[in-house]
């Protein structure tokens, strides 16, 4: 008899420890649904939308912004920075084209928005100024941010930027649509590349906004 | 001596405990401070720009599936069916069988598939960073003797030998190589690895001949002459960075983690 009580002694003693070890290997699972709880909040937006990103801005006007506050609207936007004398003021040229191409009930409806590259120089009141001096009106946000919001910015959107030991930035002109739920539908990569793609992908998202 | 048999049973299940064990943290060694004549430098007069890097820590080795898998288990969100793939692509960490579990031969290998969003996620948890473009040429630039390498025939063979060879599906494990003159291993020979800063790349097919920035597609005023026009590894890298984005995966690119010095 005792032979046998010493048996399940072992036997349950090996038992306990596998389980152990088996929780100690499977936990990670089952904590998981916890986990999944918290996760659903983001799960309104398409998986390739931009304001799954929490990165801090703020707008021409100081106002405390996040990428998902450009959500409900049809946004077309540029990487550049005010100080730029070089092509800067072609992209934004050319953003006034996109708009221009727009059949006119449409026009004013489209936002657009001039992302920094230089938290820097590009405070608020600089973008503000900027904002005065090229004539933009209450469609376009200006922002500004920190380095690693842009970084992580410009790396979703493929904006290649460096800057250079002179202060000088040299950087992608790239245009990017960014529909009302934050997925980029459309690109435009070079500057001479003709707008009519874009312009008829903008008019599709207008269409289906209101 | 009456429960002496229960000896076995008992270690049989410490080691059973110990199988699930943490692997090794990497090591880090520190890269001194110098000077260096980036690969891409833009030309003032024809003068070569140079440029101070810092004194900073590098990780000795990639991290490897065991050390990213520690990561996933404490960070749920980066689990293959989790991730969002704005922050991680379909063919993300696609070389694992689940979620959380992988062939034990890979345990030890460089981790591949991985996104930037995922690389850079996992250095900041540990309190490290990814490295910068800067950081990691400068280190890529030594062999096994001397800081500054490129332009010797020896390390034009060794890349071009690397580079030419077609890519196997896994690579060996990490650390199999030797050091270079820094301490640190497979910066070349294994795979590719993500740079903190890899969208500074403004390259395009023009680039091997000495040019200024097209217009077109870039704004700035710089031209791109490249300090060795034979250093073909270097074009390949910097061609490399210039065409990833955030999100990308790819099965022959992975990472390694730097760290600033602490200041005293």
């Amino acid at each position: 008899m005792r032979k046998i009580k010493n048996l399940w002694v072992i036997v349950s003693l090996l038992i306990v420890s596998l389980l152990i070890v088996s929780l100690v290997i499977v936990s990670p699972v089952i904590v998981s649904p916890v986990f999944a709880q918290a996760a659903l909040a983001n799960d309104e937006w398409p998986e390739m939308s931009l304001f799954h990103m929490n990165s801090k801005w703020k707008d021409h006007q100081g106002k405390a912004l996040k990428l998902h506050d450009l959500a409900g609207e049809t946004t077309l936007v540029a990487m550049v920075y005010t100080s730029c004398e070089h092509t800067c003021p072609m992209i934004v040229s050319k953003l006034f084209a996109v708009k221009k191409a727009l059949p006119k009930k449409y026009r004013n409806k489209l936002k657009l928005a001039l992302i920094s590259f230089d938290p820097k120089g590009d405070t608020p009141a600089a973008l503000a100024a900027y904002k005065e001096k090229r004539n933009l009106d209450d469609n376009w946000t200006l922002m500004t941010g920190d380095q690693s919001g842009i970084r992580k910015l410009a790396a979703v959107l493929g904006v290649s930027y460096k800057k250079e030991s002179d202060g000088v930035f040299s950087h992608s002109n790239i245009l990017s649509v960014v529909a009302k739920d934050g997925v980029v539908v459309s690109q435009i990569n070079e500057l001479n590349t003709p707008t009519t793609d874009m312009v008829d992908t903008i008019v599709q998202q207008l269409r289906n906004q209101h | 001596m009456r429960y002496l048999h229960l000896l076995p049973i008992l270690c049989c299940c410490c080691h059973l405990g110990v199988a699930a064990a943490v692997p090794e943290p990497v090591q880090m060694v520190e890269i001194k401070a110098g000077i260096y004549t980036p690969f891409f430098e833009k030309s003032k007069d024809g003068e070569a720009s140079v440029t101070m890097v810092e004194a900073f820590l590098l990780d000795v080795t990639p991290v490897t599936n065991a050390l990213y898998l520690e990561f996933i288990k404490r960070n749920l969100d980066w689990r293959r069916s989790r991730v969002k793939d704005i922050f991680a692509e379909n063919s993300y960490l696609k070389h694992w069988q689940t979620d959380l579990y992988f062939d034990q031969d890979v345990a030890d290998k460089p981790v591949r598939h991985v996104s930037w969003f995922a690389a850079l996620e996992y250095c900041e948890s540990l309190g490290k960073a990814l490295p910068t473009v800067l950081q990691w040429e400068y280190v890529g630039s030594a062999d096994e003797n001397q800081p500054f390498a490129i332009g010797t025939d020896a390390y034009r063979e060794k890349i071009l030998h690397w580079y030419g060879k077609p890519s196997a599906d896994e690579s060996p494990d990490v650390g199999q190589g030797k050091r270079n003159y820094w301490g640190v291993k497979d910066m070349h020979g294994l795979q590719w690895e993500w740079t903190l800063d890899f969208n500074t790349s403004l390259v395009t097919g023009e680039s091997r001949e000495d040019s200024i920035l097209d217009k077109n597609k870039f704004c700035g005023s710089g031209s791109l002459n490249a300090k060795d026009k034979l250093d073909y590894g270097a074009f390949m890298r910097f061609g490399f960075r210039s065409a990833l984005k955030g999100n990308y995966t790819v099965g022959n690119l992975g990472f390694r983690c730097a760290r600033a010095l602490q200041v005293p």
